[in-house]
């Protein structure tokens, strides 16, 4: 319970500067922050594996994955996001305003919970194995296709855009030099070519 | 106060700082974020509830967490790799540039 009392408002309060700050790595970090901190909360309240998984995967893999993506596509519109239009913040507020009031009154009127004296012990390492190779193997199964899919798709979507890029400038080059019809490929036979160090 | 009502709430106000992100920012990147904090919000509902819930013996409420981070990890990879492809297209990020899937 302290620990909850201690990490809720740590956790709001970064979760909150994921959503709000300005700067896309600022942010990007107080989500690896909010990852973090739920970890330590799993790993408060016995969850440990739970807890570590959360560390290794979601702070390890995905939040690292954006920050390092944000780096790759850094541009020059960071400052974009500073000049927020009142109207998006008005119709944002609008849509989860309602959504929040309505997850808060239900749970305020589930008055009926079973109370906390019958709280989970922590789990052993070899109970949840056995669960999850037993009664789970199905969804096991399940994830490790998925993962593998996954695994393929990206590597395909990360070369085939090289691919196809390099494709069709070679077909605006040719429509180019006979008639040049296509406006989209003016732009693009005019736009700066990326350099390394553009920033 | 119980701590699962507590809980609870901060998994709410953490699903509504998600959606609010999502609906507000224009890097797509920053989407991202928001629907990750809207993993981790349904997350610590699941924990919530095998901890101080009901009596959960076959470890439900676990399973589906590990579950949850493996496909939101998926979700974050082909997510992100599709991003870079549009973002080697029009070189940019912002959701009002990328209207358009066709090269």
């Amino acid at each position: 319970m302290t620990a909850l009392l201690i990490l809720s408002p740590l956790i709001l309060l970064a979760a909150l500067g994921a959503v709000w700050l300005a700067r896309p790595v600022h942010a990007a970090l107080l989500l690896a922050l909010t990852l973090v901190l739920t970890a330590v909360y799993y790993l408060a309240i016995g969850a440990d594996f739970i807890g570590l998984v959360q560390l290794m995967v979601y702070v390890g893999a995905v939040a690292m994955l954006i920050v390092f993506s944000l780096l790759i596509t850094r541009s020059g519109d960071e400052a974009e996001e500073i000049a927020r239009r009142p109207l998006v913040m008005v119709v944002g507020l609008a849509c989860t305003l309602p959504v929040l009031l309505v997850l808060l009154h239900s749970i305020s009127r589930a008055g009926n919970l079973p109370p906390g004296a019958a709280e989970s012990p922590a789990f052993s390492l070899a109970q949840l194995g056995t669960a999850l190779f037993t009664t789970h193997a199905p969804a096991v199964l399940t994830v490790a296709v998925l993962l593998t899919a996954v695994m393929i798709g990206a590597a395909l979507f990360a070369r085939g855009a090289h691919a196809s890029s390099v494709h069709r400038d070679a077909s605006c080059v040719t429509e180019f030099s006979s008639a040049p019809r296509h406006a989209s490929c003016l732009t693009e036979s005019t736009r700066k070519p990326p350099t390394p160090n553009d920033s | 106060m119980t701590p699962l009502p507590l809980l609870l709430t901060l998994s709410s106000l953490l699903f509504t700082l998600g959606l609010f992100a999502v609906l507000t920012r224009r890097n797509v990147i920053l989407i991202l974020v928001g629907i990750e904090l809207m993993f981790n919000a349904a997350n610590i509902n699941f924990i919530a509830f095998w901890r101080y819930g009901p009596p959960d013996p076959d470890l439900i409420g676990p399973m589906f967490v590990l579950f949850a981070i493996a496909i939101a990890a998926a979700e974050a990879a082909v997510g992100l790799a599709i991003i870079l492809m549009g973002f080697r297209h029009t070189r940019s990020t912002d959701l009002n540039r990328l209207d358009s899937l066709h090269g």
